[in-house]
């Protein structure tokens, strides 16, 4: 019996061993016909179909697809070019007028008509998800099929940005009225919903009317695959042809692969830890610069992306309009932090809870726990999953937290209003930060048509940060697509949390 | 059988209670949870009002007594549990989109369990104690101590990276479902030897096998037609057990190989607070366990004699 | 009560010693039992010889993910944590989750069974049908749905992966009151003046012990792995605690070129469910009447 039984374990070793060493499968290529299909693995489902329901990366990504908004987004630049308008004008700081371009048509048949614009925003307005992009406007007028003249209650420079975003998608009135009850994708954008099986994948299949610059691939299919490992198993072997959620783990093998193309570039999504002015510690500026003066923001980078992600001493990403990249940061001087503590009463640290949402940040959490014990601080990490988190926000128990913003539009104000203004409390100002002088700058800031005064004030804004420290933020993500070496035209969006597919193709 | 037929009657009406009982339980912890569904489906950017707008549309404002209510008046009036909070879709319909999957699974399962157990079990049964016995038991007891996300992982790595033949996840071939098969099946297989060998050599013990062997006939066709047929039924109620606990959806199983089943929709639906979705499944996985089990039970009479004149007399 | 104490204890005396021989015999479940043992010893003595701030939950990054060597026996995660420490330490908490969540359920199942069981009607009514609710709801996602909704504390995962355990108890303890009930000396007890309590007590607990003790041994390993089955979810005991089944999770990130930061919690779970199902198996078979070795 003992026999077997180290025979059987060292079996099982050896086989876990085995499992490790050695060249991995080659990757498969699907060669010999035409291919038309470009399959994509991505991390999660789709909750449902329809656009303005949820305003989640996913959902948007598969927005652009089938959809186009008044104006556009140009991938590389993140330049806000004319859309499903062709042009616009600029009547005032509360009042402007599209111009829509004729002959487009909707995937189901129906023609573009400027009515079905005010149905689409008025839609927004009522939706779940997106309600918040069309907060600034105050009603739609409908002048003739292609003209629409939109009156802002306030004025707000950053309209157009949300004009530009995929959660304005332009709707069919007609057909949506008559499909009330079963919701499918009809859309005049470049690629034509085919169907979504639950769990599974989405398929959709190229417009071929389309009115602008045709995709390149005729079908493009997503398949949901949860495991990081099952993504990049599949695309070493070639069952899929992009992996649009790689584990920088695997990175090394990626870039050593003669088979795969790895995609790197840094993302306007921000991670940052929030200290609210709920917990008395953090109520004093000491203690937070003390906190900042103990991070080694490498360092997390390193333990926490293997690398794979770059400092940030502003919230807001490199490719974000009016980030201001020469803000200072805090350098770790441990001695200084130490210091701070004890002119404020703190000699031998004290405890504070951080929370972060789910199993992703957990790494990251260890880290900073790791590095604010250096200066006698004890972090106790709460992980909670994701409703928990959200009402421990709400019910003013936050006491720090790990967040990240990824803009969905390109504005500056975007992420430095949701975070941080003193109204924001039911959306992520999870420091309850209440700075009349900031909230100032931002209202001033939106309203600024000159780009050299927007910058400034923006910029002012970010210093603000720096100075109060009701945030700290940590690093930029990379966004990271791992494709098979056939898979040519990725882009990675320069702004904005929709990835960008209608241009590739495989070869 | 016309007891028989009083007998199903008696469970389906205990059914109900059961119902009720479960979705009230569940109802009321998934609602006392933390968590505001109103503010998950809005989102990051969503103003107060826009989270008091939402809330009223899903009658998230009203008393919670009220609620159930409701939820128990449509669901027994017109069979509806409800909508979907993120896609407009109803929680009977997205249950039953899914429910194949779950459904093959554990089907494909049991097929594995009893397509190596069987032979295994008769085998380690026949020749008791010695090396096969052995082995088989002890591998048996390690399949089933291994943690079974542990042995999926493993499998992945070596059919799906090492040696390519199979996929590592999804539904889309018709060889997706082997891997997951076999993570599950392995281990119940490795219960099935068990129950399968001790229920044949309870058997094989009984004075009929003799009888058998006396009248001359070859040892084959005494194990496998007379031992195996009364060995079966205990098998039968374990392998109807075990198909039993995975239609409620084998979450793990699911969540390694992105299998799309009901177990992992589950999950998800919890993690966005989709309350509808919640109750919904769990009160309808209920049911259909609980008619699985029924199922089992009607098998094993009509297969078991003696139970079934049980039943006749109108136990 | 006293006529009936003397040999009630003889033979309880005996029966204990009795299961011992046939045990001890049994050498699988020797086998089991001294895994067990091991197991537990680690665990209690871990602090003793490990400091757990600076080797358990001390951070490293330069050392990340190194393979076993003789500095790091089972080599290091992905934050440069020794894993053979954090393993022996992840014992304490798996243990731990296993003994208190079957102490728990066990005691509070079968007394809720022998309630049922000895009071009958209503009583036994009501505590039944609960418990074919509990029974309806599969254990695996009773257990997801609690720790979502209440949060992944140690208690809360102590209770969660516990509760799914109960009905299991309540029918044992139910079914031996049942049989014990109608026995003759029940009736003599209550004869000569036995309150309810000293019955339960005397004659119906002793007897339900056996097939008790054999569901809580098998149970804790049920316990054991569904806790680390959480974990995988994501639902598991946050960090910096070392829990095997938070290990795994963790690990499997990094199981194409690291393996041995899923290889050994993996084993290390594996080994303790392996040890307790030998060992009740041994137990089951110890005990059982039927059986004559």
């Amino acid at each position: 019996m003992k026999k077997i039984v180290c025979l059987l374990l060292s079996a099982v070793m050896t086989l876990s061993l085995l499992a490790g060493c050695g060249s991995s499968g080659s990757a498969a290529s699907s060669g010999g016909e035409e291919k038309d299909t470009l399959i994509i693995a991505v991390d999660e489902d789709i909750s449902g179909l329809d656009p303005f329901a949820q305003n989640t990366s996913l959902q948007n990504t598969y927005t652009i697809l089938n959809y186009d908004s008044l104006l556009s987004l140009d991938p590389a630049t993140g330049a806000i070019q004319p859309g499903l308008a062709e042009s616009y004008d600029i009547i005032s700081a509360t009042e402007y007028v599209f111009h829509l371009r004729s002959g487009v048509k909707f995937h189901e048949g129906q023609d573009l008509k400027a009515s079905d614009v005010k149905f689409s925003l008025e839609r927004a307005a009522a939706s779940t998800g997106m309600a918040s992009k069309v907060s600034q406007i105050d009603h739609v007028e409908v002048e003739d099929d292609q003209t629409v003249r939109i009156f802002l209650n306030t004025p707000s420079t950053t309209i157009l940005n949300n004009l530009a975003f995929c959660g304005t998608s332009i709707m069919c009135e007609e057909w949506c009225n008559a499909n009330k009850d079963s919701f499918k994708n009809n859309g005049t954008g470049p690629y034509k919903f085919v169907e979504w099986k639950p769990g599974e994948s989405v398929t959709y299949e190229r417009n071929d009317d389309y009115w602008g610059e045709k995709g390149a691939m005729k079908y493009l299919e997503f398949v949901v695959k949860t495991e990081a490992n099952s993504r990049t198993i599949a695309l070493e072997t070639g069952e899929i042809d992009v992996n649009a959620a790689p584990a920088t783990i695997d990175f090394p093998r990626f870039e050593s692969s003669e088979d795969i193309e790895l995609y790197s570039v840094p993302s306007t999504q921000v991670a940052y830890m929030s200290m609210s002015y709920n917990y008395e510690p953090f109520q004093k500026l000491e203690v937070r610069q003390a906190i900042a003066y103990a991070l080694n923001k490498q360092e997390i980078i390193d333990g926490f992306l293997d690398g794979y992600g770059v400092v940030k001493t502003t919230i807001l990403g490199s490719g974000q309009q009016y980030s201001d990249d020469s803000i200072p940061g805090y350098e770790q001087d441990i001695e200084k932090a130490k210091q701070l503590l004890a002119q404020v009463g703190y000699p031998d640290g004290f405890s504070f809870d951080l929370a972060i949402r789910g199993e992703s940040r957990s790494v990251e959490a260890a880290i900073i726990q790791s590095q604010l014990a250096a200066i006698g601080i004890t972090v106790n990490i709460k992980k909670m999953e994701g409703a928990a988190y959200t009402d421990l926000a709400m019910n003013e128990q936050m006491q720090a937290n790990l967040g990240s913003w990824q803009p969905a539009t390109s504005d500056a104000d975007n992420p430095l209003r949701n975070l941080l203004y003193s109204s924001s409390k039911a959306s992520s100002n999870d420091s309850r930060y209440n700075n009349a002088d900031y909230d100032a700058i931002l209202d001033a800031a939106i309203q600024e048509t000159d780009p050299a005064k927007a910058q400034e004030l923006y910029s002012q804004a970010q210093m603000k940060i720096y100075e109060d420290i009701p945030m700290i933020p940590l690093f930029a993500y990379y966004w990271n697509i791992a494709a098979n070496k056939h898979v040519k035209g990725v882009v990675i969006p320069a702004v904005g949390d929709a990835m960008v597919y209608k241009n590739m193709y495989w070869e | 059988m016309k007891g028989m037929a009083k007998y199903i009657l008696h469970r389906l009406v205990l059914l109900i209670p059961v119902v009720i009982g479960v979705s009230f339980l569940i109802f009321f912890i998934v609602n006392l949870a933390p968590g505001n569904p109103a503010q998950m489906i809005a989102g990051a950017e969503a103003s107060m009002e826009d989270i008091q707008r939402i809330e009223e549309e899903l009658g998230l404002n009203k008393n919670i007594f009220v609620r159930y209510f409701e939820f128990m008046r449509d669901f027994i009036l017109h069979g509806d549990l409800g909508t979907s909070y993120y896609s407009d879709k109803a929680v009977v319909t997205a249950y039953f989109e899914r429910f194949p999957a779950t459904l093959r699974l554990a089907a494909s399962f049991i097929i594995v369990a009893v397509a190596l157990s069987l032979p295994l079990g008769i085998l380690a049964a026949v020749k008791q104690y010695s090396i096969i016995d052995r082995l088989s038991s002890f591998v048996a007891l390690i399949a089933v101590s291994m943690p079974n996300f542990w042995l999926g992982i493993l499998l992945i790595l070596l059919f799906s990276e090492k040696l390519g033949w199979l996929p590592s996840g999804g539904d889309k071939y018709w060889y997706s479902i082997i891997l997951p098969a076999l993570t599950i099946g392995l281990q119940m297989m490795a219960l099935m030897t068990r129950m399968t060998r001790s229920s044949m050599l309870e058997v094989i013990r009984q004075d009929y096998v003799n009888t058998a062997r006396a009248k001359g006939l070859s040892e084959k066709i005494v194990i496998l037609k007379h031992a195996l047929r009364n060995a079966l039924i205990p098998i039968i109620t374990s392998a109807g057990s075990l198909f039993v606990d995975c239609v409620g959806g084998s979450v793990v199983t699911e969540t390694i190989f992105s299998w799309p089943g009901v177990g992992k929709l589950l999950v998800d639906s919890i993690s966005k607070r989709d309350l509808p979705m919640v109750i919904g499944f769990v009160t309808i996985t209920t049911i259909v366990i609980t008619i699985c089990n029924l199922g089992i039970d009607i098998i094993y009479a009509l297969v078991d004699p003696r139970i079934r004149s049980q039943y006749a007399s109108g136990k | 009560m006293s006529t009936n104490s003397k040999p009630q204890v003889g033979k309880k005396r005996s029966r204990a010693a009795e299961t011992w021989r046939r045990l001890k015999k049994n050498r699988n479940a020797m086998i089991g039992l001294s895994l067990i043992i091991i197991i537990i010893v680690v665990a209690l003595a871990a602090p003793l010889f490990i400091d757990y701030e600076t080797q358990v939950i001390n951070q490293n990054i330069a050392e990340r993910l190194q393979g076993p060597s003789l500095k790091h026996l089972f080599g290091t995660d992905n934050l440069g944590r020794d894993i053979f420490f954090r393993i022996l330490y992840g014992a304490r908490i798996s243990l731990l989750i296993g003994a208190v969540s079957c102490l728990i359920c066990c005691t509070t199942g079968v007394a809720l069974g022998a309630i049922a069981g000895f009071f009958g009607g209503k009583v036994d009514d009501i505590i039944m049908r609960c418990f074919d609710i509990l029974l309806a709801i599969p254990s695996t996602l009773m257990a997801i749905i609690l720790v979502a909704a209440f949060g992944t504390s140690l208690f809360n995962i102590i209770l969660a992966v516990g509760i799914p355990t109960l009905p299991q108890y309540v029918r044992i303890a139910r079914a031996s009151v049942l049989t014990i009930k109608q026995q003759e000396y029940v009736e003599a007890a209550r004869a000569i003046g036995a309150t309810n309590f000293q019955i339960i007590r005397t004659h119906i607990l002793p007897n339900c012990l056996a097939p008790v003790l054999v569901q809580a041994t098998l149970r804790v390993a049920t316990v054991i792995a569904d806790a680390a089955a959480l974990a995988f979810l994501g639902l598991g005991i946050p960090e910096p605690t070392p829990e095997w089944g938070g290990m795994l999770s963790a690990g499997r990130a990094f199981l194409r070129d690291y393996p041995h930061t899923v290889l050994f919690p993996g084993l290390a779970i594996m080994i303790t469910i392996l040890a307790l199902n030998l060992l009740g198996d041994g137990l089951r078979d110890a005990l059982d009447p039927k059986l004559k070795k």
